[in-house]
């Protein structure tokens, strides 16, 4: 097994339960990463149809809207400077971002907020008042839609960065960590094994090593035995002969 | 001066310019030229039709690609201009005292969007005001000196006071405005001039440019009938057309804004109305007492004319399609993220009924008719104003067509043809 693979550590027991219970981890939080990287997908896609359907109505809200202002300015006349003359202290319309939650993930959203709509038909009195107002009208609606779409594409883009990153670790979590440290298992059980082997052998060589050294004790044993029992007989004869 | 009633030395003095002018009719677009243009591919064919028409030469020197709508407009007001000052050029007394009334009203034009674009607190170098300078129009346009000494001024009571007393009084208009400043004056009698200047202040310049103009079409009016004769007659006939109109639009318009508060109907808006034509005294009474749509109706009952038009007045759905935000999403359920939705909802325009008279379309068509019947009389100085404001018609059509064109709608309809045969 290469040194890739696997974390360099000292094959015992001990580290193997250390690493089965990372191992434990590791899928847990694939498993759950998964989950969120198919919940921002989803989220995903479903943004992306909706910035597609904005992005279409706006070409119409956009060319509602200039031509509203083309009608203005055929029953009112040039009415440019006197919409200019106001002084707006207070906007029309705000934008507040706010932050939400999908899959934990915080995603900006913004959020419309529309003020006192300053009465515009007042500009065009003596002709097209009514005009200037739809204009206006029109104007407010794209501008609504506007910032919807723009509210929608950082959606976008933010949740395209979040799901970036979850896919990046989902892929490092199953295709580096999790085999990884499978392989440091796998390394860790052979290893024992292999040491049990080992093991194994050495007990049979000793108990070999014993049995030789027992035949061999045993063996002079008996040549011992042997030689006392000729002394023995030895004596017996030189007493007989002294009596 | 010597008024229009004595025909006898009419064509002595005006002969010329009058036949002049009746070869001019022949300049109008015809039905022909409008049905050519209306079915142009795009701007850049636009162009290519107009140059068989009396406007050949307009665009020239224009690229094809940049042709739109304004710059049809403009275009076509510098080509009246010159017209315009041609005969000027020629006029005795006092033919030139009243092609000088006509080119008031766009003088007034001048000064009011100057006074906006200062108001707005543009730099008197800045691109701003040399935009506006570029765009008013070239009837009322005064030498650049004026023009840049009037964006000069502060945007103060004060400032305006000097600007009056310094600049206005040098240009024909600047009357309007000092009476205007008498009157308002006057009117804060109690308050002295610290009143009048506070008045000053707070007044939109909506409301002076409307209060300026009614002073002009009086002063006007008035000079017309000093001339006596069918001039007086053709005259008056068209300017209290125009004081109804204004008259009328102006209750109209103001139905839905400040001034139709009972507090303020029938002082500030009555103190709008022109104090000539049909409707004045008594009708503009009445009107200044209006608060519906219906009432105005009621009181235009009684003038056969106005009646008529009311009536007659092109109804236009009103379009309640306004994208709103309320459609909110969205998505898996996630409900607790419905509260943060966008905040819609206008408040619903029309009540009651989704149609609305387009009015004032109404006035256009009606205009255009008696001011051809002032430009085929004869000895008389309306058809100098006819030509002008017909021809400014014609202008107009022709940057609405250039508008359909762009936008490819065939709402053609709004086009009011001159002298459709």
């Amino acid at each position: 097994m290469s040194k890739d693979t696997r974390d360099n550590v000292f094959p015992t027991r001990q580290m193997e339960q250390v690493y089965k219970a990372k191992e434990k981890g590791a899928k847990k939080g694939y498993d759950l990463l998964k989950k969120k990287r198919d919940a921002l997908k989803k989220r995903f896609h479903s943004l992306a149809s909706q910035i597609y359907n904005a992005k279409n109505n706006l070409s119409e809200e956009l060319q509602k809207a200039y031509f509203a202002l083309d009608e203005a300015g055929w029953s009112a006349g040039n009415f440019k400077h006197k919409v200019l003359q106001g002084q707006y202290a207070e906007p029309q319309m705000a934008v507040n971002v706010i932050h939400d939650n999908v899959a934990g993930v915080r995603i900006p959203k913004f959020h419309l907020r529309e003020g006192q709509v300053a009465n515009t038909a007042e500009f065009g009195l003596a002709g097209g008042g009514r005009d200037i107002e739809r204009a206006q009208k029109r104007w407010t609606s794209l501008l609504r839609l506007l910032v919807k779409t723009a509210g929608l594409q950082t959606q976008f883009v933010a949740l395209d960065e979040a799901l970036k990153l979850t896919s990046r670790r989902v892929n490092a979590l199953e295709n580096v960590l999790i085999p990884r440290i499978e392989g440091t298992i796998h390394y860790i059980i052979s290893e024992l094994d292999e040491m049990e082997r080992e093991e194994t052998f050495r007990v049979k060589k000793i108990l070999e090593n014993k049995r030789i050294h027992a035949e061999k004790e045993v063996e002079r044993m008996q040549q011992h035995k042997k030689q006392m029992q000729g002394e023995v007989s030895q004596q017996d004869t030189e007493q007989g002969e002294g009596e | 001066m010597q008024g229009t009633r004595d025909l006898t030395w009419f064509n002595v003095q005006h002969g010329f310019l009058e036949a002049l002018l009746k070869g001019l009719r022949k300049s109008f677009l015809t039905d022909h030229d409008y049905t050519n243009l209306r079915e142009c591919k795009g701007l850049d064919d636009l162009k290519l039709n107009l140059q068989e028409t009396d406007y050949g030469d307009v665009l020239e020197g224009v690229e094809a690609n940049k042709v739109n709508a304004k710059m049809v407009q403009q275009k076509c007001h510098e080509k009246l201009a010159k017209e315009f000052e041609y005969i000027r050029a020629h006029a005795n007394e006092p033919l030139a005292s009243f092609m000088d009334y006509i080119r008031y009203e766009y003088q007034i034009q001048t000064v009011i969007s100057l006074l906006k674009a200062t108001t707005k607190g543009y730099e008197p170098a800045s691109e701003e005001i040399q935009e506006v300078m570029d765009t008013c129009h070239p009837l009322g346009k005064f030498d650049e000196s004026v023009m840049r000494s009037i964006t000069a001024f502060d945007s103060t009571p004060d400032g305006l006071e000097e600007l009056y007393a310094t600049v206005l009084v040098e240009i024909p208009v600047g009357k309007y405005f000092s009476q205007f400043l008498a009157e308002e004056t006057e009117k804060s009698s109690v308050g002295g001039v610290e009143e009048a200047r506070t008045r000053l202040r707070e007044m939109p310049l909506a409301t002076l440019e409307n209060s300026i103009y009614k002073l002009y079409l009086e002063d006007f009016h008035r000079f017309c009938l000093s001339l006596e004769g069918e001039t007086a007659e053709q005259m008056d006939r068209i300017l209290s057309l125009r004081a109804d109109m204004i008259s009328i639009n102006i209750t109209y318009n103001s139905l839905r804004t400040h001034y139709n508060n009972s507090a303020e109907r029938e002082s500030s808006r009555k103190a709008l109305y022109p104090s000539f034509g049909a409707l004045y005294p008594e009708g503009t009474f009445e009107l200044a007492k209006v608060d519906s749509e219906a009432g105005i109706g009621a009181v235009l009952q009684k003038y056969g004319d106005y009646s008529r038009v009311w009536e007659s007045a092109p109804t236009r759905q009103i379009e309640q399609d306004y994208y709103t935000g309320d459609d909110e999403e969205d998505v898996e359920g996630q409900q607790q993220q419905q509260e943060s939705g966008l905040v819609g909802g206008l408040s619903s325009a029309a009540g009651g009924s989704n149609e609305e008279r387009d009015i004032a379309q109404a006035f256009f068509q009606h205009t255009v008719k008696v001011l051809e019947t002032a430009f085929d009389g004869q000895f008389h100085f309306a058809m100098f104003y006819a030509y002008v404001k017909l021809k400014e018609q014609e202008a107009k059509n022709l940057a609405w067509v250039a508008t359909c064109l762009k936008m490819n709608k065939s709402e053609f309809d709004r086009i009011v043809p001159i002298f459709r045969k």
